[in-house]
């Protein structure tokens, strides 16, 4: 019985901490989602700080060339002197206002790297049209100033390129000095300290100039997000990869959210396992009742014997005329019966509990229990106004426990007397089917409900509506009337009835062969 | 100190700083002070500079020293051990109060030690002992952050220098020898030199000699890294003696004197003037600039001034700018005996040794294109060259020269030893071109 209540409450727990999982799973997949992006916003903010220290590194040298005295009214000499000396510049060259070159120049003797100059750059044929956007209109509005990019050799030239009056003196770089000076402005990688990241700085062809970070992304692996710097390295790129790791630690992450869950997890079975206890708390209640019942009833089973001997004795010698005190003997007999009834219920019930009810068939008339039955339950009927009515036809010796066949009829007859005696009316029905005998049992009480018809048959459990509301019981008996024919080889059940109950007892009941054993 | 002869016709040796204070002695010298009258002739010219021998009572120059240590997965086991020993030891060979900041590179760049005293050695030490090898090669950027250190603390008055340890090929970022030669280029002019070292068999010797020579550092083959030690116990005892450094040298030619080319060095030719700068002189150590001119006809007896040179250097113990000139003069005769006996045995010596190294680097470079045989006979030509130059001069280093030109004839067809007999020819090449002392 309690494996209905155990699934109830096992669904009760199940959908809700689904539901709960279900939940966390979608909103760590949200959480999830939500951390890349984040991620992928960390990626561009650390990247737009990373365009930001190379784009110093490049107005630094812009600076250092701007700071630089006025080229236009320096000797050749002093021109090739600070050649010499600036870090960045690789070649200077001066473009007078009609477009050729004043320095270098052929008509006086060059060095080496002069001529090797002028070779490089015939190629891309100097003019100030490299430089200017619109060189007729002079350039209102310009800061006077700007890169120019090539590609030779191994990879970018650069120009950086300044007005002087209505000259450009340009400066051709030494290429490796800016990709160092690049590199000097970007951060290390610190040797011991892991990172998560990994910045690759990459030039116009693709190819690394510097990297920094501890994280190895895979071959194929794309990065979180990518940018260009500005003038003069507007073809590189700057790669930003973050580890899956990180991905994830990003933000809160979903330690609180596991959390929360586990919590409503466990508040929800904790709630389910209360309720459970306390719907099964009167039903565990009724068994410790009945289990110190049990053990008192054992001891009084036999004061209550001898009671009843006495008593019937008693009667047996009571003068006929003597109404009154056959009256008081009668019911002190009917209620010790009514007590001992209740006894061997209770024992029973604990029996079945424990061990098993031991079954012990002997050749008796169904019909004999019966009428016995009904007799020692004649003073209460009458009491209560309720007609019996018999319709006995098992009056053949069978094969079957009297103990049970009686303690089943008193159950029933109990009940009548207890909860149907509206009805005022009880009717008891026996007949023989082949090998199992048929006891009905009919009142006109107010009956039970359809959807009850089963659990009545539950221990301590008791229709509770105004008719049953102050009727002592213990809730057992419909219990162990099934129990009985179970053990008897048959069944119990409700029958449909138009008014009333109509009770069915089914059990064996081989025909009797040896009638001598009769009474044993 | 190595003394010299001089006979040139006329030296005029000005000594412009304190009399008092020790100055770098410039010496200039030509090939052939007696030329025969009426022919053009191409002679040597010799600028000479040797650093004075440092006080032992002033205090030395402080260095200013990142040692950028390469770590790539080719340097595991015993050669890192051995690279971070020596980086020790070179340590513990500087003075509390110079600067040393320490760099390493794999496939990215760690600034282990940023520049600082060299005050918490313990530090130091433990910093050196925590470094580990894998990964690539990111040489550019090592050597890079490495200037970007000894930048911090730049100073004229210390002697400034990237040590470079590397025995890979730079894989990550720029790896040329011509993008490393323009950023040794760059810290030349920032006042920083580079000395390059090669551990094994497996760096680009080009590249490591390009940087060094571009930068004006040293450069050394450490073909077994048991001499690694030795090899950086060398170049701090160079940076510990620079008495000189940021030497602009300006020579100006005179009577239609033409100066041909530069052996050895980088200089700029204009016209008749040559200009070039050597970036630290050490103690007791020559250093020069060897120009080949061309001298045009002049009658018997004349005597015409051929070039004149001004040095500017900064003095390390003076902490002053000293400038130093020099007058070389020639004179012209019909004696043929008169040239012969007149001529300057020791500059013809050290004009011979570039040219040989100048042929031998011919040669290399038919090897690279693989014409072994033509490498051969030209380094066998280089030998004899050599050989009958030391039996007219009567040099014993110019034989010993012929020898080890000899043998680079025989190893330069052996394919197995190409490596290894390619690196060690490279450094003996700038070793003699760089005037270098070990």
């Amino acid at each position: 019985m309690n494996k209905k209540l155990l699934i109830v409450f096992l669904i009760l727990t199940i959908i809700p901490v689904s539901l709960l999982g279900w939940l966390g799973f979608v909103s760590s997949r949200m959480e999830k989602d939500r951390a890349l992006e984040r991620a992928f916003e960390l990626a561009a903010g650390k990247l737009e700080n990373i365009n930001l220290q190379i784009r110093n590194t490049i107005s630094g040298i812009e600076n250092e060339l701007l700071g630089l005295p006025g080229i236009s009214d320096l000797s050749v000499d002093e021109i090739r002197g600070f050649t010499r000396k600036n870090r960045f510049i690789r070649q200077v060259f001066i473009l007078s206002e009609d477009g050729t070159l004043r320095y270098p120049a052929d008509s006086i003797p060059l060095s080496g790297q002069e001529r090797d100059f002028l070779a490089r750059v015939k190629e891309i044929g100097i003019s100030p049209g490299l430089f200017l956007i619109n060189p007729e209109e002079g350039e209102t509005g310009s800061p006077g100033f700007g890169w120019y990019t090539w590609y030779l050799g191994e990879g970018v030239n650069f120009i950086f390129w300044k007005m002087e009056g209505e000259e450009i003196i340009g400066f051709e770089l030494n290429r490796s000095a800016v990709i160092s000076a690049v590199i000097r402005g970007l951060p290390d990688t610190p040797l011991e300290k892991g990172s998560s990241f990994l910045a690759v700085l990459k030039d116009g062809l693709g190819r690394t100039v510097y990297q920094w970070g501890s994280y190895k992304p895979r071959e194929e692996e794309t990065a979180a997000a990518v940018i260009t710097p500005e003038d003069p390295l507007e073809a590189w790129h700057i790669h930003y990869f973050l580890s899956p790791r990180t991905v994830a630690d990003s933000g809160t992450g979903p330690l609180p959210l596991y959390l929360s869950i586990a919590a409503a997890v466990l508040g929800t079975i904790g709630l389910s396992v209360f309720l459970y206890r306390e719907s099964t708390r009167e039903v565990r209640d009724a068994y410790q009742k009945v289990s110190f019942v049990n053990q008192v009833s054992h001891e009084l089973k036999t004061p209550l014997t001898n009671i009843r001997m006495y008593a019937e004795l008693l009667e047996n010698r009571l003068p006929a005329e003597d109404e009154k005190a056959a009256d008081y003997l009668g019911i002190v007999t009917a209620e010790s019966r009514r007590l001992s009834r209740l006894i061997a219920n209770v024992l029973t019930f604990a029996k079945e509990k424990k061990s098993g009810i031991s079954f012990n068939p002997a050749e008796i008339s169904v019909d004999d229990v019966v009428q016995t039955v009904l007799n020692n339950f004649r003073p209460v009927l009458q009491e209560k106004g309720i007609i019996a009515e018999l319709d006995l036809n098992c009056g053949e010796p069978v094969f079957a426990d009297r103990d049970i066949i009686d303690q089943i009829i008193s159950n029933l007859i109990s009940n009548v007397e207890k909860y149907a005696s509206s009805g005022k009316y009880l009717k008891i029905h026996t007949m023989q089917e082949g090998n199992t005998a048929v006891v009905t049992v009919q009142d006109k009480g107010p009956g039970i409900p359809r959807g009850s018809k089963e659990k009545v048959f539950q221990p301590f459990y008791r229709l509770s509506n105004k008719l049953t509301d102050g009727v002592s019981g213990t809730g057992i008996g419909l219990s162990i009337v099934r129990t009985l024919a179970g053990i008897h080889g048959g069944s119990a059940k409700i029958l449909p009835s138009e008014q009333g109950t109509l009770i069915k007892i089914i059990f064996r009941a081989e025909k009797g062969r040896n009638h001598e054993n009769t009474g044993s | 100190m190595k003394r010299k002869q001089l006979f040139c016709v006329c030296i005029g040796l000005l000594i412009v700083s304190s009399a008092f204070a020790a100055t770098v002695e410039l010496d200039i010298s030509i090939s052939n002070p007696y030329l025969l009258a009426d022919q053009r002739q191409s002679v040597f010219l010799k600028v000479g500079l040797t650093g004075f021998e440092a006080a032992s009572n002033i205090r030395r120059p402080g260095a200013n020293v990142a040692i950028v240590l390469d770590r790539s997965g080719s340097m595991e086991g015993e050669k890192i051990r051995r690279a971070k020993e020596a980086a020790l030891m070179a340590v513990d060979m500087l003075k509390s109060d110079d600067i040393v900041s320490i760099v390493t590179y794999s496939d990215t760049v760690s600034v282990l030690i940023p520049a600082t005293r060299v005050t918490e050695r313990s530090y130091i030490r433990s910093r050196i002992e925590s470094i580990y090898a894998d990964g690539s090669t990111a040489l550019f950027a090592g050597v890079s952050k490495g200037a970007e250190e000894v930048e911090k603390y730049f100073s004229r008055n210390n002697v400034n220098r990237v040590i470079l340890l590397s025995d890979g090929l730079a894989n990550v970022g720029p790896d040329s020898p011509y993008a490393l030669g323009r950023l040794g280029a760059s810290l030349k002019k920032s006042g920083i030199s580079v000395t390059t070292i090669g551990l094994g068999l497996g760096y680009n010797e080009d590249l490591m000699v390009e940087l060094a020579s571009r930068s004006d550092g040293n450069h050394a083959f450490v073909e077994n890294y048991n001499d690694l030690a030795r090899i950086f116990r060398y170049e701090f005892s160079d940076i510990l003696s620079v008495v000189a450094q940021d030497v602009v040298i300006e020579v100006t030619c005179y009577s239609g004197t033409v100066p041909v080319r530069v052996l050895g060095r980088d200089a700029e030719i204009i016209g008749n003037k040559i200009y070039t700068s050597i970036s630290q002189l050490y103690s007791s150590q020559e250093k020069y600039l060897m120009v080949e001119l061309d001298i045009p006809p002049q009658q018997e007896g004349a005597n015409v001034r051929v070039a004149s040179v001004d040095v500017l250097y900064d003095n390390m113990e003076t902490k002053e700018s000293d400038r130093l000139s020099a007058l070389s003069r020639v004179a012209f005769t019909r004696s043929e005996e008169k040239v012969e006996q007149e001529k300057d045995a020791d500059t013809i010596v050290e004009a011979v040794k570039q040219i040989a190294v100048e042929t031998k680097e011919e040669a290399i470079k038919l090897r690279d294109k693989g014409d072994v045989e033509k490498a051969r006979k030209l380094l066998e030509q280089n030998t004899e060259f050599l050989y009958d130059q030391a039996e007219s001069l009567g040099s014993e280093e110019l034989e010993a020269f012929g020898a080890a030109a000899s043998m680079d004839a025989e190893v330069i067809s052996d394919d197995e030893e190409w490596n290894a007999s390619r690196k060690r020819m490279k450094a003996e090449s700038y070793e003699v071109q760089n005037q270098q002392n070990y």
